[in-house]
C-alpha cells in the first residue's frame, strides 16, 4: 500500500527536484512516504473550524437531551418490522429525487433499478411499506443533489457544521435546499393541502436516521480521542465516497445468500452498511 | 506445419501448467487467502458457544494484533508528526497507540454476530501484497457490507493488514486526520496526543 502511494507521488516529487526527492530517501525504512502526500491528509478543509466547533457542541447537546432519548424511546417501544416498514415507506418517499439524480448524473443503470423499485414497492409493496425490489434482487442506492453536483465537477467548498442539521459544505447544503424545493411528494402534499404531511416526513425520516445510527454514533463517542475530527474525516470520506460512486455508476450488488455464487461474482460495491451508517449519520443526525 | 502443432501443443501445456499452479500458489497464500483465513478465525470466535463477551474480546485481541500490522499503522496515523518526535514519543505513542487500537477493534468485532463473511475479490501487486475486497452478510435480506483490506507483504513471507476501508471509509485515514486534530488543537505538541491515548486506554 505504502509503495502505491510512493509511485503515485513520485512523479509529483521529480517535478519538484531532487530535493524533495532526497528528503524521502534520507528517511529510514519503513518504506518511504511522500511527505507532499502525507500532509495532503491532513488538509482538513475547514477553515471555519472556530465557528463549527461551538456549533457541533451545541448540536451534540441538543441531541443528548432530545434526539438520541426519543430515538432509544423509539426503538425500546416499537418491535423491528414496524420500523423496517416506517424506513421503506420514507425510502420510497425519497425515489423520484433519487430517480432524477440517476438521470442527472447520466447513470442509466442506476436510474431503471429505482425506476423498477418505485413501481414495485409502491403497488406491490404496498404503498413502499414492503421492500418487494430488495427481495427480488433489485436493491436500493440513495443519490441526491450534492452528489451530482459533485459528479459534475463541482467542489464542496468548505466544511460547515449547519445547526441542527450537522456535517455538510456549501455544495452539499444546496443540494438539500434543491431537494427541498424540488421534491415531487413535498409539492404534491402541499398543493393538497396535507399540511401535517411534510413535518411527518422529515421528522419520520431524521427518526429513522438517528434510531438506525445509536449504536454507530455511540460507539464513534465513545472511542474518538476527537469526535469532531473523526465525525468530520468520515463525512468528508463518504461524500467523496458517493461522488466516486455516481460517477463510476455504481450498481448495488444484490443480497446473495449463497456465498459460493458471490466469490464467483464480479465486484460491485454495494452501497449501504454499517460504515455507511457511521458516515450517513454525519449527515443528518446532529 | 510440424513447428505449428508442436508451437500450439507448447501453449496448451503452459497454458495448463499456468491454470494447475494456480490453486496451489493460492494455498500456499496470498492476500485473499490470508483474509478468508482471518475472517474464518473471527467467525470461528463468534460462533464458538463457550465464549462470553470477554472472552471474545480477548481472542480478538490476539487475532488483531496477529492480522494487523500496528506499529506500520501507528506511524502512518502520525504522519508528517512521526519525523517531529523524538525516540521516547514514538516509542511511547506506538505503545499507548497499539492498547488503544487492539481495544476499539477487538470491542467493535466481538459484537457482530452471526455475519457471512465472504472474500469477493483482489487486486493484487508486484510487491506480494494488494487489496482485498470482501464483504460481510448481516442475518436477513440487508445489502451486503463491503470492505477492503490492505495487504503488505512482510519481507518475512508473512501478510499483516495495513488499512481496512468500509464502504470508502479508511480507518486509517480517519484516525490520522483524527489524531493530527488532537496534536494541532494541543499547540502542535504530540504529547497532547499521548496524553489523550493515555487517558482512552486507562479510562
Amino acid at each position: 500500500m505504502l509503495s502505491r502511494w510512493f509511485r503515485s507521488a513520485l512523479p509529483t516529487a521529480l517535478a519538484l527536484g531532487a530535493l524533495t526527492l532526497a528528503g524521502c530517501a534520507a528517511q529510514k525504512s519503513p518504506p518511504p512516504v511522500s511527505q507532499l502526500e502525507e500532509d495532503a491528509d491532513e488538509d482538513t478543509n475547514d477553515p471555519l473550524e472556530n465557528i463549527n466547533r461551538p456549533i457541533f457542541q451545541a448540536n451534540i447537546t441538543l441531541d443528548k437531551y432530545v434526539a438520541k432519548p426519543i430515538a432509544q424511546g423509539y426503538r425500546e417501544v416499537t418491535p423491528d418490522v414496524v420500523r423496517t416498514g416506517i424506513r421503506n415507506v420514507l425510502n420510497n418517499l425519497k425515489t423520484p429525487v433519487i430517480l432524477v439524480n440517476d438521470a442527472l448524473q447520466g447513470n442509466a443503470e442506476r436510474a431503471g433499478q429505482t425506476f423498477a423499485r418505485f413501481w414495485l414497492n409502491t403497488v406491490l409493496g404496498l404503498g413502499g411499506l414492503i421492500d418487494v425490489g430488495t427481495s427480488i434482487k433489485i436493491p436500493g442506492h440513495d443519490a441526491d443533489f450534492g452528489q451530482t453536483f459533485g459528479a459534475w465537477g463541482i467542489g464542496t467548498g468548505p466544511y460547515l457544521m449547519l445547526p441542527l442539521l450537522g456535517p455538510s459544505n456549501p455544495r452539499d447544503a444546496l443540494g438539500s435546499g434543491v431537494e427541498m424545493v424540488a421534491d415531487p411528494y413535498s409539492l404534491k402534499f402541499r398543493a393538497a393541502r396535507i399540511t401535517a404531511a411534510n413535518p411527518a416526513r422529515t421528522g419520520g425520516s431524521f427518526l429513522t436516521e438517528r434510531t438506525d445510527n445509536l449504536d454507530t454514533l455511540d460507539d464513534l463517542e465513545r472511542n474518538s480521542l476527537d469526535y469532531y475530527a473523526a465525525l468530520r474525516s468520515l463525512y468528508q470520506q463518504k461524500r467523496a465516497g458517493d461522488v466516486k460512486d455516481a460517477i463510476e455508476g455504481k450498481l448495488v450488488k444484490p443480497p446473495a445468500p449463497k456465498p459460493a455464487k458471490t466469490s464467483a461474482l464480479p465486484t460491485t460495491p454495494s452501497d449501504q452498511a454499517d460504515a455507511k451508517v457511521a458516515s450517513e449519520s454525519t449527515e443528518k443526525a446532529f | 506445419m510440424w513447428q505449428k502443432l508442436f508451437r500450439a501443443a507448447m501453449a496448451c501445456l503452459i497454458l495448463v501448467g499456468c491454470i494447475a499452479a494456480t490453486p496451489a500458489a493460492r494455498a500456499e497464500g496470498d492476500p485473499s487467502a490470508f483474509i478468508q483465513d482471518l475472517g474464518d478465525k473471527a467467525i470461528g470466535i463468534i460462533k464458538d458457544p463457550q465464549n462470553n463477551q470477554t472472552q471474545r474480546k480477548a481472542k480478538f485481541s490476539v487475532l488483531f494484533t496477529e492480522g494487523f500490522d500496528v506499529p506500520q499503522i501507528g506511524r502512518f496515523v502520525l504522519g508528517r508528526h512521526w519525523r517531529t518526535a523524538t525516540p521516547e514519543q514514538q516509542q511511547e505513542y506506538l505503545r499507548l497507540y497499539g492498547l488503544y487500537v487492539v481495544a476499539v477493534y477487538s470491542e467493535r468485532f466481538s459484537n457482530y454476530s452471526g455475519e457471512q463473511f465472504t472474500v469477493t475479490n483482489a487486486r493484487p501487486e508486484e510487491n506480494g501484497g494488494g487489496t482485498v475486497i470482501s464483504e460481510i452478510r448481516k442475518p436477513g435480506d440487508g445489502p451486503a457490507i463491503k470492505i477492503e483490506w490492505k495487504v503488505a507483504k512482510l519481507p518475512d513471507g508473512k501478510f499483516k493488514i495495513t488499512d481496512v476501508i468500509v464502504e470508502n471509509l479508511s480507518m486509517a485515514l480517519t484516525q490520522k486526520q483524527e489524531f493530527s486534530a488532537v496534536i494541532e488543537r494541543g499547540g502542535g505538541n504530540i504529547d497532547a496526543l499521548i496524553q489523550q491515548l493515555k487517558m482512552k486506554v486507562n479510562g
